[in-house]
Order: structure tokens, then C-alpha cells, then sequence
């Protein structure tokens, strides 16, 4: 009989089962969706701000109430743990740098232009193939590529405005597909794993 | 299988470890069982949220023990790979 167990490929298939879920596509879709009825509602944006805690609250109840008692539960290894933990870092760093641009921008200290779109579009796919390189998630790839798409496409819009002038309208086709995404599979991990009865007893 | 799962985490409850072996719950109970008189696994039942849960996780034993396993199975692949690349340069 053969066994040729390969640690490293096994750690990676146990750590992407948590991707099977679809819950975190749902949660990134759901995250984009409020930004962008923020962005088309900027008048009252504000108010909605709330809104954010949404996809927060759904994904703890989702996550305690119907994927923990069908998948289980897991603590990863302390290197799993580091490396998250360098990646958190990384996302950080960008975000801050993010916020700074955004801050940059609206102050207008550095005129917009193409340099700094492109300085933009650089932090969005650092952020996202951070994401899907550390956290072993390659949905990401193609969500950074969306993402990124979305956000020139909203550019586009505020440049030329027409019947549609906002340009969180581009986030909406990205945040749809994100969840869509996510529904589907979501549905097949609710349709391979039902509820155990018994939970996790061992007890005969 | 189950060490092998067990050998990349810290911990994992029975049901994660039913799902990522392919396992039944009879199957399962009864391996754990004989790894747990073996001294390999640690067992740890409790109840959360008045529900049974039962978590496992390897001791200090039980890792050596698979890792000097694993070391052994590479150890005879690589001998058999070599042989077989000597007998057919032969």
C-alpha cells in the first residue's frame, strides 16, 4: 500500500477547508456591498456607516450556528498562526497606506492623477494577493482582479458621468459576484455535510 | 490518517476530524480509542452550549512516534525510487 504523506500539502488541504464554506467570500461580497451604497449614497454616508457591522454580525451568527457544528472545530499549528499574523501585518501596512492616500487625496497636497490610481491599484492587489498567497485562498486572485476592475471602472464613471455619476455602482457587480459566489458554495458544504446528531460525542 | 491530520494542528474536535478523514463516526470512535490506550492521543470531552464535544490532540509520544514514521516511509520510497532509477540504467 502506498503512503506518500506530504505534511506540508496535508497542513494546506486542512487549512483551506475552512474556504469550502464559501462564508468568507460571502463576508468580503457583503463588506463591498455596504461600501458601495456608501459611496452612492455619499450624502448620508455617514448614517450608514453602521451598516458595516451587517456582515460582522452575520458572519459570527452564520459561522457559530450552522458551519461549526457541520465542519468543527480546528486550532492550527503555531507556524499556521504566524503566518496569519504576519499577513495581518501586511494588510495593515497597506491599509494605513491606503487611508493616507485617501486623506492625500482629498486635501489635494498631491495633484490626482495616474501615478496615484496606479499607487491605489498596487495596494488593493498587495492587500489581496497577500490574502491569497498567506491564507492559501485563491478565490482571491480572481476577487483582486475584481476588485481592481471595479475600482477603475468607478474612476471611469466620476470621470464621465451619465446616467450613472456615482461610482460605488462599480463595487455593486463585484460585491454581487463575490456573494453569489459564495451562496454557491455554501449550498454544496450545507449539502455534503448535514447536521450530526450526535455532535462531536464519541459516546456509544 | 488520523495522526496525520492530527500531526499538522494543535487540536481538533471529532467532528473536524470525522469530515477531514472521510471517517464514520464508528470508525473513528474506534480508532481514537486504541491511539488513545497506545498513549498517542489526549481526549478531552466536555459539554459546550449542552452539546457533547470531544477534542483531540497528539502527545508529546504520539509525535515522535509519526514522525519517526514518516521519516522511515521516506526513507524505504527514496531506497525504492533508487533502486528502480539503478535497474533501469542497467
Amino acid at each position: 500500500m502506498k503512503q506518500n504523506i506530504n505534511l506540508m500539502e496535508l497542513e494546506k488541504k486542512t487549512w483551506r477547508s475552512i474556504f469550502i464554506t464559501g462564508l468568507v467570500d460571502i463576508e468580503i461580497g457583503l463588506i463591498f456591498l455596504v461600501g458601495s451604497i456608501c459611496m452612492i449614497f455619499s450624502d448620508i454616508s455617514y448614517y450608514l456607516m453602521p451598516l458595516y457591522l451587517v456582515p460582522l454580525i452575520l458572519f459570527f451568527l452564520v459561522n457559530k450556528f450552522t458551519i461549526v457544528p457541520r465542519m468543527g472545530i480546528v486550532k492550527f499549528s503555531r507556524r499556521r498562526r504566524r503566518k496569519n499574523a504576519f499577513l495581518v501585518a501586511v494588510i495593515t501596512t497597506s491599509l494605513i497606506i491606503l487611508i493616507v492616500l485617501t486623506v492625500v487625496a482629498k486635501t489635494n497636497i498631491i495633484p490626482k492623477g495616474l501615478a496615484s490610481q496606479l499607487t491605489v491599484i498596487a495596494v488593493i492587489l498587495i492587500i489581496c494577493f497577500s490574502i491569497a498567497f498567506f491564507m492559501n485562498f485563491t478565490r482571491m486572485y480572481f476577487y483582486a482582479f475584481l476588485i481592481t476592475a471595479s475600482f477603475i471602472l468607478s474612476d471611469i464613471i466620476r470621470s464621465h458621468p451619465g446616467i450613472i455619476s456615482k461610482g460605488g455602482y462599480a463595487y455593486l457587480l463585484s460585491s454581487a459576484v463575490m456573494i453569489i459566489i459564495g451562496t454557491i458554495y455554501l449550498h454544496r458544504f450545507l449539502k455534503k455535510y448535514p447536521l450530526s446528531e450526535k455532535g462531536g460525542s464519541t459516546d456509544k | 490518517m488520523i495522526l496525520a491530520h492530527l500531526y499538522v494542528v494543535e487540536s481538533a474536535d471529532f467532528i473536524f476530524l470525522m469530515r477531514q478523514t472521510g471517517l464514520t463516526q464508528g470508525n473513528l470512535s474506534a480508532h481514537m480509542s486504541k491511539l488513545e490506550k497506545a498513549g498517542y492521543i489526549k481526549i478531552k470531552k466536555e459539554f459546550v452550549n449542552r452539546r457533547p464535544h470531544t477534542l483531540l490532540r497528539l502527545t508529546d509520544k504520539g509525535r515522535e512516534s509519526f514522525k519517526k514514521y514518516v521519516q522511515s516511509m521516506k526513507h524505504i520510497f527514496n531506497g525504492v525510487s533508487e533502486r528502480r532509477k539503478n535497474e533501469k540504467s542497467s
